[in-house]
Parts: structure tokens; sequence; C-alpha cells
């Protein structure tokens, strides 16, 4: 499924983005840049819970001007917004939301619980008994519970143990199985391995987008690790624009 | 709890008298109807005691004034002296109630029923002396302010069990 | 942000007051327009101050009755409550319990008058200082009560601590407010009860976040060796001979009022 932003502009906090035209479709994009780059902003646009000063948003060739539940946002520290009294209950709260029965939204629940590797005896517990990174995967798991086509996430593997962030990337693979539009704001260099393709932002601008290729990824190897990936995305657009490849 | 997390909360407190009304503004029916500032005033009563539910009580109105115009200063004198019985009087129950079954709830209603008497006597007396009846009385500070009070008495319990169950709040206080 | 009168930046002679000076007049001139308000002539010399007062700040005063506007409900009611129930010997309009008396719409004037001119003032206030200012003038004039033991030092921090607190929540509420929606949190229509627990996605992650910062700062400010006592390092005031006069004005004019209310 296609998102796309035409000419669009927004400002979050002061900080203004103007003229931004980007089309994200299945598979896995990396969004990179400096912090204050704009990234959150651009995620908050393409989320489609804010309303665009002037441009559109279109989701599969339709124009999105409410909120649409086919996109589904992870902001920062997901865990942050838990607020149920049972871990299970915060899961399902999206789903009964939007009229799902009570049973059959725990029991949608109850299977991504699982697949979060959240220990079933803590499923009728209090969420703010968990420990930090089961937080953050019953937060992520509220999320996705409604199975939205396009999925948006904000440094999502921003201090997480090993064990969290081994979840975290079968949650991505599952992701990309299931051809979802992913579109993940990172400095993580780990995450460039699995995904598909990776915007570079600077200053409100998109001043690269380049797919993921294997010249890249070795690219990256000779830049040495110390190199964030913006400055790979940057360096690999400019090759390709001068056609050294 | 210490001095310090006592004046700390209380400054959150005052801070969420400022925001939570935008909040409330933002959300679709979520306006003027619900009082969004007795919230933090009559929590920060409850957490962090008498003193510092006075403090947030009376400069909370005056914070919220100076960064949106709102309640505007035809009001302002009125919400202070409502706000500042509220924090006063909740922080002064929990204090004789502790840790007993129900504390935060009774603590919640005696406060908002106190506020609203000196509240309505401050009206009548001082602020606009002779336009205040008691049906009147009743009127602005029941009727019209029902979605509000039970606004508080669900969410107020709630809040504070979570503060409980992360922690933010010991349980030797209750 | 500000509703009210927003800050409009400046080089008149109010602008460059300080901030103790300038909430120092603002008080009294705001006692002696009330204490003004009980005779006509009174109300005439509050709007002759409060319209020199505005030429001095270089504010227009057209866009001060631009805010006034949002009080139109407030300021029907207030005159027709007087007007119809004030107890009068002089009734204009009867209708069923309803009497309106002359004597009872002066009161409703002179109150709707004391109102405005009010709301004015406080309008030039906030379009003159910045709400940090206007507080840490507050804070400055609370000061004095520390001498009679009172904690004003400790009040100071904790409203400046609430001030620098007060962009950080907003911003966390805004993206707390767009991570409930996304997950389609919204008032329900139907019973008080459901209406306030439709809140609670919206709320609670807010309060728990404020109280986290409440909790982190504590324990960065402990490391940092604060522990609320005295003896801590102070800023120097600078004031100038324009606070000076501006103070002296303020004084003189409350006076008067007293006096001539007094005498007369």
């Amino acid at each position: 499924m296609e998102l796309r932003l035409e000419h669009a502009s927004f400002s979050n906090d002061g900080f203004r983005m103007s003229d931004i035209s980007l089309s994200i479709d299945s598979g896995i994009t990396l969004l990179t840049g400096a912090c204050g780059s704009g990234k959150t902003t651009l995620l908050m646009m393409l989320s489609s819970l804010v309303p665009l000063e002037s441009g559109f948003l279109m989701l599969d060739s339709a124009r999105i001007v409410a909120h649409d539940s086919r996109i589904g946002i992870i902001f920062q520290f997901p865990e942050r917004q838990l607020f149920a009294t049972t871990v299970i209950s915060d899961t399902s709260y999206a789903l009964r939301a939007r009229g799902e029965g009570k049973k059959e939204a725990e029991e949608k629940a109850r299977c991504i619980l699982r697949e979060m590797a959240i220990d079933e005896n803590k499923w009728y517990e209090s969420p703010f008994s968990l420990s930090g990174g089961e937080r953050r995967r019953a937060a992520i798991a509220g999320i996705l519970i409604s199975e939205p086509d396009i999925v948006l996430m904000d440094e999502p593997t921003v201090g997480l143990d090993g064990f969290g962030y081994q979840c975290f990337l079968e949650i991505l693979k599952k992701l990309k199985k299931q051809r979802k539009t992913v579109l993940i704001a990172t400095h993580d260099e780990e995450l460039y391995e699995c995904s598909d393709r990776t915007i570079a932002m600077e200053n409100g601008r998109i001043i690269s987008d380049s797919p993921n290729t294997p010249w890249l990824l070795s690219l990256s190897e000779r830049l040495a690790t110390s190199c964030d990936i913006s400055a790979i995305a940057k360096k690999a657009a400019e090759m390709l624009k001068e056609r050294k490849l | 709890m210490s001095i310090l997390k006592r004046s700390l909360t209380c400054a959150v407190c005052l801070a969420l008298c400022v925001v939570l009304p935008m909040v409330f503004h933002a959300i679709p029916q979520g306006g003027v109807l619900f009082s969004p500032m007795h919230l933090p005033v009559l929590l920060c009563g409850i957490v962090s005691g008498w003193c510092t539910g006075l403090l947030c009580g009376i400069a909370g109105p005056l914070l919220s004034f100076l960064f949106t115009g709102m309640p505007g200063i035809p009001m302002l004198p009125q919400m202070i002296t409502e706000l500042a019985c509220y924090g006063l009087f909740s922080g002064l129950m929990m204090a004789l109630l502790g840790n007993k079954k129900g504390g935060v709830l009774i603590s919640l209603l005696v406060a908002m029923a106190i506020g609203r008497v000196i509240a309505g006597l401050a009206r009548a007396f001082i602020f606009t002396p002779g336009a205040m009846t008691f049906p009147l009385w009743i009127a602005s500070y029941f009727v019209s302010c029902l979605p509000a009070i039970v606004m508080q008495l669900v969410l107020i319990p709630l809040i504070y069990a979570a503060l409980k169950k992360t922690g933010f709040i010991s349980k030797e206080l209750g | 942000m500000n509703m009210l009168g927003a800050y409009q930046k400046g080089t008149s002679v109010l602008h460059r007051l300080s901030p103790s000076a300038l909430v120092a007049s603002y008080l009294l001139f705001l006692i002696s327009i009330i204490l003004l308000s009980t005779r006509v002539i009174g109300i005439g010399i509050s709007l002759l101050l409060v319209i020199l007062l505005y030429r001095t700040g270089g504010i227009k005063l057209k866009g001060a009755f631009k805010s006034l506007w949002k009080f139109r409900v407030f300021i029907v009611t207030v005159f027709l409550l007087n007007a119809c129930f004030q107890p009068s010997g002089s009734p204009l309009f009867t209708w069923w319990f309803v009497t309106i008396s002359l004597d009872g719409a002066m009161i409703g004037l002179r109150m709707i008058a004391t109102v405005v001119l009010v709301t004015l003032l406080s309008t030039l206030l906030t379009s003159v200082a910045t709400p940090v200012a206007i507080t840490d003038g507050l804070k400055s004039l609370l000061h004095p009560l520390s001498y009679l033991h009172l904690k004003t030092d400790e009040v100071a921090t904790v409203i400046s601590l609430a001030i620098t607190m007060i962009p950080v929540l907003a911003r966390e509420s805004r993206l707390i407010l767009l991570s409930s929606l996304s997950r389609g949190a919204a008032v329900k229509d139907g019973k008080l009860r459901e209406k306030a627990l439709s809140f609670v996605p919206m709320v609670l992650p807010l309060f728990l976040a404020a109280f986290r910062k409440a909790d982190e700062l504590s324990l960065a400010m402990e490391a940092r060796g604060y522990s609320g006592e005295r003896n801590r390092t102070k800023r120097k005031s600078h004031y100038s001979k324009s606070d000076a006069c501006a103070v002296m004005i303020s004084i003189l004019f409350s006076i008067s009022v007293i006096t001539l209310k007094g005498v007369f």
C-alpha cells in the first residue's frame, strides 16, 4: 500500500517543513538524520493525525483528510502511553475503541502478546508492573493489534536490551513478510541490513532517498562503522548522481 | 515524601494547570464543561499535602491566566479562592484519613463540598456582592459542574492508583 | 499562547520597567480603579488613567477591546443580575418576577465599567511584559515576606520550575494525545461516567509523564547538591529612575484616591 505526501507543509513546535513530497510503499524504509532534522515532524505529517497546512496526503491514490486507521504510528517511548488496569485491556483497547467485542478483542490481544513474548502470567496484571522492555513490547502490541497497513515508527529501538531488540527484529521480519509499508525514523545502523530503502533528512528537507543495495552495504563497511547512515545515504545519492557505479 | 519531591510535585501540578486546559480544548467535546484545572490541584493536595495543594490552588489559575489568558481576570479571584480551598482541604483530609480505604474519594468529596461553599460565600460577600443567590449557587457550582464533578471523582482515584503502582507515591502514604 | 493580550515587543517606558516595579504599579492602579468604581466620576478618572497608560506603553487600545469581546457573556450576565435583582424604589420595567430598576441598571453599568477597566489594565500588563517577567516581578514582591519566616524562596523556586516545565509538558501532551487518537480514543457519548472514562487514555499518561519528570528531576537535583535550603546565590536586581518614578506615581495616585474617597 502506497502512502504519498505531495507538496505538504506543516509546523510542529516552531519547526517548519515546507513543500515536502515523498512516497513510501511496501517494505521497510529507514528515515535518518541528525536530531532536529525533522524526522518526527515528517512522521506526524504522514500519520494523518494532524491537518497539513498545505498539500495533501494520499493513501493508495485516495486523498486523506482525517485520521485513517490503516496508518499506525508508534511514537518514541510508546510505553509512556500505557493507561489501562491490565496488560490485556490496554493491548485490546484499539480494537474495542473501533467497536469490536471484548471477547474477540482480548483473544487477538492474547495472540499478539504471545508473539511479543510477554509472560502469560502478567497479562492480567497492571502494565505498570512490567519491566521496561516488557512495557515497550506491550505498548507496540497495543498499536499493531489493529493490523495497520502502514506502520510509522519513531526511534523504536532506543533503550531496548538484547532480548527486546531481537523481539523487535522479529516484528520487523513479520511486517516485511506481510508486505506492510513500514517507515522507521532511527539512528540505529543495525537496522540498515534489514531495510530496503534509506531517506536522509537535514534541516527539514529530504537530502537523499536511495534504495539499499549490496554495493551500498559494502560502501558502509568501507566508510567504517563510525559514519552514521544518513552520511552513507548522502554519499550514495551523490555517487548515483555522478554515475560512478 | 521529601520537601524537594513535594515541591517538584507542586511544580508539575502547576504546569499541568496551564497545559491541561489546552489539552482538553483540543479534544472534541472536552472544553469548558470539564473544569480541567481542578484535576491537578486536587491531585496535588492529595499526593503532596495541604501546603503544596494550597500553593497550587492559588498559583495555578494565576499562571494559567498569564500564559493563556484563561480564566479571564473577572473570574480569576473566584477561581483562586475555589481552587485554593480544594488544594487545602484535599490535603488536610488525606492527612487525616491516610491509608484508609476510600480515603482518596472521601478527601475529594469533602474538599469539593467545602471549596464550593467557601467560593460561594466569597462571591456573595466579596467578589460580586448582591449578585449571588442560593439557587444561583446551586446552579453554577453543582448543576452546570456535574460533568466536571463526575470527571474528577472518576479520574483522580484512577490516577492516584496508577501513581502508586508505578512507585511515584510510596505505599506508606496510602 | 496568551489569549488575553500577547506580549508585544516595544521600547516604551513601560517595556523598560523592571518586572517588580511594573507588577507593583499594576497592583496599585488595580486597587485604585476598584476603589474609584463606586462613582461615575471615578470611572471617568480610571478611564483616563487607562488611556494614558496605553499611550505610554505604545499599545493600541483597539486590540485590547477585542480581548474584551471574549467576556461578553459574563459582562451581560453581571449587568442583568444587578439590573433585575437589586432592590430599588424606581422600577423601569416589570415582568413576572423580574423587575428592572433604574438603580439596579446603574449598579450593573458601574460593575461592567469596573470589569472592562480591570480587564484593559490586565491586558496592558500582559502586553508589555512576558509571563516570565510578570512572575519574576511577583516573586520579588513576595520576597519581603520571607522576613516573616514565610517560605517565599521555595514558592519562587516552585513557580520557576513550573514555568520551565510548561513547554515540556505541552509538547509531551501533544504526542500523548496524537498517540491516543491513533488508537481510536475519542470522547464517548452517553452517561457521564462513560464520558469521563473515555478521557483516561488521553489524560492518565500525561499525569504519569508529569510525575515521572518530578521524580527524575528530584533525583537529579539531589545528586547536584540541591536541598531546598537557603543561602543560595541570589541575582542582583537593577532598578532605574523610571522604576522609582513609576512606583511613586502609582503610590501617589492610590493615596489620592483613598484620601478623596474618605473626603467625599
